[in-house]
């Protein structure tokens, strides 16, 4: 059941209606008779169904073994810890990354065979398999992990009643693209009954729009030129590279972000607000601050659980300690820091998918750019001190966000081409000069008319309202302060708008988000 | 070891770890109070305090204190 379908919207407002009926331990059982429902209108439910149930029954055991508050031998807690660890990573490595493995088998161990016919010795690689991963099986492998690793380090207790490890584990709001959520956030949630409240109701529903409006309105018409330049990048150079990549990130973005606002609103109406995963990144001066502000649960659960207990393992350490005697405490103990800090962008770009291209284009590439930034903060401060230029002013910082964008925008032609040679292809056409796409027949042969350009242009300035916004305030207080007739107009404005400008029906997919296949 | 003891230890570790004499630490201190204490200099500060208190803080700890008061129980708590 896509998240961008009638079904979908059908679905939540059945849940919703009889789930505030219920008794409180009646609404956890509900949300988690629901949630088998909507995996088992997945493309592989049976698959999905086991091996979720299964993550989820071996973490909540092994939670309950590994538990730092309870009495036992901390050795078998480290054994039975490690074997939940590698358990569900080794699931996440054999349905996520089995073709990486046998690139890499095929790298290091060639198959030598003879040569039908002449009878010669050639290398030929051990074939690709087909098996289609379990539904968003890296998001909710990270999730239970962040429980399984907070109960083992003593963060909090394991969680004796099954119930709500089930729904941790199973919530369907969750279950495609994230957010990456915390047990200790949600666990208040499902231990109350949720009461009915319609303005939380509304809020969500209003949010649910929103996320269908930038999905349909934006993310599926800027995704019609950006496969017609991604999908012939050998036709087009110049501007029309650059005009691509930016219109991808901007695609990228509401769909992404989109996709979030429908879940967080669809758990919004159930009383259920989940973790934020955007914090308006389009506004970031810096590529550190946008990684603030962008896919927010990877980047704290990566952070949390990779970078800080690697930073503080004695190996680093000891490599700290003698980065420091050789190069001097201020830039010897940056020599651990940045290690940690490479690991945890290989981890964050491997995790997109097994492919060099997004080891570059979703990490290596950014974790350059952050320790540039830092390095050169004190050159780049004096040659503002040197030019008398005012860092403080609204244009600096309007030239911050543009160059964050960009810089941006470099790694993310990596993520939409088919491969890093095509991404160098297009960093190639990149530099020969081509401004057609400045005309208005090289702007509307790329496969939208001039009113579907428009509508996209108009849109946009929306969304950039609407954060501008939400960087300020809270658009939803804000929205409920106003009057009865205005929250009517602004809530059927977006439906209507959507229904009308959305890009939906038999030519689209927009059915499908683009994190959904991670 | 007293609450203001610890607080003692603490200043000369914070001015160490953020090469700032003027750094003076209370309970309700957070990571926005002071300019480079930030994500990728956290851990780098959390050694410090184990190495002047001979102590070792859990992953859960390292993530969960809210601000220096609650490191000061912690560290309160694991002295004994």
């Amino acid at each position: 059941m896509g998240l961008v379908t009638l079904e979908f919207i059908e679905f939540c407002i059945v849940v919703t209606a009889v789930y505030y009926f219920l008794p409180g331990i009646l609404q956890n059982l509900w949300l988690l008779g629901v949630s088998v429902y909507y995996i088992l209108q997945s493309e592989a439910p049976v698959r999905t169904l086991i091996f979720l149930g299964g993550v989820t029954v071996i973490v909540y055991l092994a939670g309950l073994a590994a538990d730092q508050s309870r009495e036992g031998r901390s050795t078998l807690k480290k054994a039975v810890f490690l074997a939940a660890l590698l358990a569900c990573l080794g699931f996440l490595l054999y349905f996520k990354y089995q073709n990486f493995l046998i690139d890499v088998l095929n790298l290091v161990s060639p198959v030598k065979s003879a040569a039908a016919g002449t009878g010669a010795a050639v290398v030929s690689g051990r074939p690709h398999v087909s098996i289609a991963a379990p539904l968003g099986i890296s998001f909710y492998t990270l999730q239970l992990l962040g429980y399984l690793i907070d109960v083992y380090t003593g963060k909090y207790q394991a969680e004796r009643n099954p119930l709500k490890i089930a729904l941790f584990g199973l919530y369907f709001p969750q279950l495609t693209s994230g957010p990456i959520n915390r047990y200790n956030d949600l666990e208040p949630y499902f231990a109350a009954r949720r009461k009915f409240d319609p303005e939380g109701i509304a809020a969500g529903a209003l949010r649910f729009v929103w996320g269908l409006f930038k999905k349909l309105v934006i993310s599926e018409r800027a995704a019609v030129l950006v496969n017609t330049i991604f999908g012939a990048y050998e036709y087009y150079n110049g501007l029309y590279i650059l005009f691509g990549v930016s219109l991808f990130a901007v695609q990228l973005y509401t769909d992404f972000s989109g996709c979030m606002d429908i879940v967080m609103g669809a758990s919004k109406m159930l009383g259920i607000p989940m973790a934020e995963n955007f914090d308006t990144p389009v506004f970031s001066q810096s590529v550190t601050e946008f990684w603030r502000r962008w896919h927010i649960t990877l980047g704290t659960w990566f952070k949390d659980y990779v970078m800080y207990p690697l930073q503080k393992s004695n190996l680093l350490q000891a490599i700290g300690d003698k980065s420091k005697k050789a190069f001097g405490k201020k830039k010897g103990k940056k020599v651990p820091l940045y290690l940690a800090m490479l690991i945890l962008w290989l981890g964050v770009g491997f995790w997109h998918g097994g492919a060099i291209k997004y080891v570059i284009g979703s990490g290596v590439l950014h974790f350059t750019y952050i320790v540039i930034g830092r390095e050169c903060k004190p050159l780049f401060d004096k040659i503002a001190a040197l030019l008398h230029i005012d860092t403080e002013t609204a244009g600096f910082r309007l030239f911050r966000r543009v160059r964050t964008f960009f810089l941006v925008c470099s790694g993310f032609m990596f993520f939409r081409a088919d491969s890093v040679r095509m991404a160098l292809g297009m960093y190639r056409s990149l530099f020969s000069w081509n401004a057609g796409i400045l005309t208005l027949s090289g702007l509307t042969g790329l496969g939208l008319d001039l009113q579907d350009i428009f509508v996209l242009v108009l849109a946009i300035i929306l969304l950039l309202f609407v954060e501008n916004i939400q960087q300020k305030t809270d658009i939803t207080k804000a929205i409920a302060a106003q009057n009865l007739p205005a929250r009517w107009m602004i809530c059927l404005g977006l439906v209507f708008a959507t229904m009308i400008f959305g890009m939906y029906g038999a030519n689209y997919d927009a059915a499908s988000f683009i994190y959904a296949n991670f | 070891m007293s609450r203001d003891e610890v607080y003692e230890v603490l200043d000369e570790v914070f001015q160490d770890v953020f090469d700032d004499d003027s750094i003076m630490v209370h309970d309700d201190t957070t990571a926005d109070d002071i300019e480079d204490w930030d994500s990728l200099e956290h851990i780098n500060l959390i050694v410090a305090v184990e190495k002047a208190f001979k102590i070792k803080f859990s992953l859960g700890e390292t993530t969960g204190m809210k601000n220096v008061g609650e490191m000061v129980d912690t560290i309160l708590k694991k002295l004994g």
